[in-house]
């Protein structure tokens, strides 16, 4: 038995650019030592927010399908999409709901507000405390060496395509030296009119 | 039994070794921590092994091994002019060296990693790394980092050092970037800038900053810059 | 339903005494001061927050707005100081609407102690209140465990030692504003350079009869250094294996389910808008 963070691995990293986001995540699933799938993105797509989810998978999956549901009757009710500021406190508030038994993830929250423009992106602990980031935000198995590669990588008002390069190889440089993280990537490159997904070429070990 | 002495504090701080062609460039912070506390602001970690070698030490991890470790190390360098007709020890002898000494007290040992750099006969750079009870690889390294922060400046080197996971741009992600040798300068800014990153982020380094350079041109060569202090 | 859900809690206690450790929550490592001067109250605040040796957010905001009057510095477990503070701050509002009067500091310090101690101290909120209402200035510290002082100067979190020696050395009767704000900067700083829970810059909220004026990065003696290259990549550098471009008045207006029936891509199933190829 060990930390439930480290069972079945994981990375996500966000960074902000010149009026865009980008956010990132391995693929690998493992249960310890072996990798079960190597098709496992940790990213989910809420309209406009963009949530990444580290962590137990089984959180993963959950929260994921439990922000899909609060999503869905915010939409419902407030007849529009939810912009990300206010999805940072609805992600905030459900993880102190269970402050004595928490969730074992650590989100990720990446969007561009709809009505400013504004890019944005914030963390997570496992029980809700924000970290509004002006630059990168880290989480997972590999989030020392994340906090490495983004420390050094990174540079303001990066435009989408350069944005695209920096994420991609503070990420994959940084999985490759976690032996629970890699497995290929999810990139994604947010702007105010399109999004574009890209999957990585990566080392499969 | 639970016991309440614990032989062994970490005393935080870093170290990193870059080897290039012809020079080696070892680093490491100066600062000396135990818990939230700050001991020593300029307690340095890499030394120099005997006067005229091309030999240098940086150990980080338990303070007092790791300066037990250097004075052991110092003393056989200087010991081995003696005992060798005025020959100099070379960097494979050290290297082999350190590694016994630190298998010999396998069972309590010196909580300290090592990073020994050097030149060999032929002017080349050498540089070896060890963990606490002594393994090593023979034929050395190109880069190396040991300490606290060590797993934020590791990947970052991966990337600057090996350009690894970049390719050529117009091949389309068919052929990898290829691997040279980088000048001592470039190496400088890579060390200085790995380092910047690593106080930011690990509570555990910061203060001042000491980079050692070794060179088959200029010889030794040592500076001093300030981190971050808080 | 409002309050606190434990439902996880048996599954957690189960794995616990398997040996799984609890998490590490983010934790402010700290140093927090408090002073009163002749007219008002500061309290000032480092803007470091820590999750064990990394540095998590450099530049967070410790300083929590209770009322017009009031706020409060918070140490120890950033999502406890957040959300009881947040919770108080509520609750002092429609206890302010309901009596017609302003909120006094000792409303916001009790209704702190009595939700604390109900937990015992697992809520790991460590607060400096301060404020300014009908009946004078107060300052207070409210510990996790429901315990409260009522004192001229006061510090918490790893660096108070530090900040308490400046305030030991330095603190007099009736300072003026500005020398209180200075101290208690000082203080600060003390705890940002000499204690590693601790770091970055210095925010300070100075609260007098009229008015509180909130001085967010009052102090930033911790600026980086700029690098000495930069790490920009050539355009081209990274290797990607496929790629979608969506448009955003393309993304449909429900994220949904897709039958498993046809080819759905996909780990378990349900499809995300940017999966469908």
């Amino acid at each position: 038995m060990s930390n439930p963070f480290s069972i079945n691995g994981g990375a996500v990293v966000a960074m902000v650019g010149k009026d865009c986001v980008a956010i990132g995540c391995d693929l690998r699933l493992g249960m310890q030592a072996l990798t079960v799938s190597n098709n496992f993105p940790k990213i989910f797509s809420y309209g406009d927010a963009f949530l990444g989810l580290t962590g137990l998978a089984t959180d993963v999956t959950t929260m994921s399908e439990i922000f899909r549901y609060k999503v869905n009757m915010y939409r419902l009710r407030e007849e529009r999409d939810i912009e990300p500021q206010t999805m940072a406190n609805l992600v905030s508030s459900t993880l102190y709901e269970r402050r004595f038994g928490p969730y074992f993830v650590s989100p990720v929250i990446a969007g561009i507000n709809q009505r400013t423009g504004e890019p944005f992106i914030c963390g997570f602990d496992s029980i809700g405390c924000i970290d509004f980031a002006k630059d990168f935000i880290v989480s997972g198995t590999a989030s020392d060496q994340l906090f490495g590669t983004c420390e050094a990588l990174w540079e303001p008002d990066l435009e989408p395509e350069d944005l695209f390069e920096t994420c991609s190889q503070a990420l994959l440089n940084a999985v490759d030296r976690d032996a629970l993280s890699g497995w290929g990537a999810h990139v994604y490159v947010i702007t105010k009119d399109k999004i574009i997904k890209r999957l990585l070429k990566g080392r499969q070990d | 039994m639970r016991h309440g002495w614990n032989p062994y504090t970490d005393n935080g701080g870093s170290i990193i070794g870059i080897a290039g062609d012809d020079f080696v460039i070892l680093a490491g912070d100066t600062r000396h921590t135990s818990g939230y506390n700050i001991n020593s602001r300029d307690e340095r970690k890499v030394y120099r092994l005997g006067e005229n070698s091309s030999l240098v030490l940086a150990t980080v991890g338990f303070g007092a091994d790791a300066k037990d470790l250097a004075q052991t190390m110092r003393r056989a360098v200087e010991d081995f002019k003696f005992q060798h007709n005025l020959k100099d020890m070379t960097v494979s002898a050290a290297a082999q060296f350190l590694c016994t000494v630190l298998y010999g007290n396998r069972f309590f040992p010196k909580y300290a990693y090592c990073i020994l750099g050097g030149l060999d006969k032929n002017g080349k750079a050498r540089l070896y790394s060890y963990d606490p009870v002594g393994s090593y690889s023979k034929e050395g390294e190109s880069r190396a980092a040991a300490g606290a922060a060590s797993s934020l400046i590791v990947p970052f080197l991966d990337n600057q050092v090996e350009f690894k996971n970049q390719y050529i741009p117009s091949s389309k992600g068919t052929q990898e970037r290829p691997v040279e040798h980088l000048d001592r300068d470039t190496v400088v800014r890579l060390v200085k800038d790995a380092f910047t990153g690593a106080t930011e982020r690990h509570i555990e380094v910061g203060d001042g900053l000491q980079i050692v350079t070794v060179s088959a041109q200029d010889g030794y060569q040592e500076e001093i810059m300030p981190l971050k202090r808080d | 339903m409002p309050g606190f859900d434990f439902s996880n809690h048996t599954r957690n206690a189960a794995l616990h005494a398997k040996g799984v450790p609890l998490p590490k929550a983010t934790s402010t490592g700290t140093t927090i001061v408090g002073c009163i001067f002749d007219g008002g109250v500061v309290i000032a605040a480092d803007t470091r927050a820590t999750s064990g040796p990394i540095v998590a957010d450099k530049n967070c905001e410790k300083l929590h707005y209770i009322s017009p009057q009031i706020w409060c510095a918070g140490a120890g477990t950033a999502a406890d100081t957040e959300f009881t503070t947040a919770l108080i701050s509520s609750q002092l509002e429609l206890h302010s609407l309901s009596t017609g009067r302003k909120p006094r500091v000792v409303t916001c310090m009790t209704m702190l102690k009595q939700h604390l101690f109900r937990y015992q101290g697992h809520i790991g909120a460590y607060l400096v209140v301060a404020g300014v209402d009908p009946t004078g200035v107060h300052l207070f510290t409210v510990h996790a465990h429901g315990s409260t002082d009522k004192l001229p100067y006061v510090t918490m979190g790893s660096g108070s030692l530090a900040a308490m020696a400046i305030f030991e050395s330095q603190w007099k009767k009736n300072l003026t504003r500005d020398e209180a704000v200075a101290l208690c900067s000082e203080a600060i700083e003390a705890g940002i350079f000499n204690d590693l829970g601790s770091g970055s810059n210095v925010d300070v909220c100075v609260i007098t009869e009229e008015k509180a004026t909130l001085l967010r990065n009052y102090k930033t003696p911790n600026v980086r250094v700029p690098k000495e290259q930069s790490y920009r990549f050539e355009r081209g550098t990274t290797a990607y294996l496929k790629e979608m471009v969506v448009k955003r008045k393309d993304l449909k207006q429900y994220v949904t389910i897709v039958d498993l029936g046809s080819s759905a891509p996909g780990p378990s199933g349900d499809v995300m808008e940017l999966d469908v190829e």
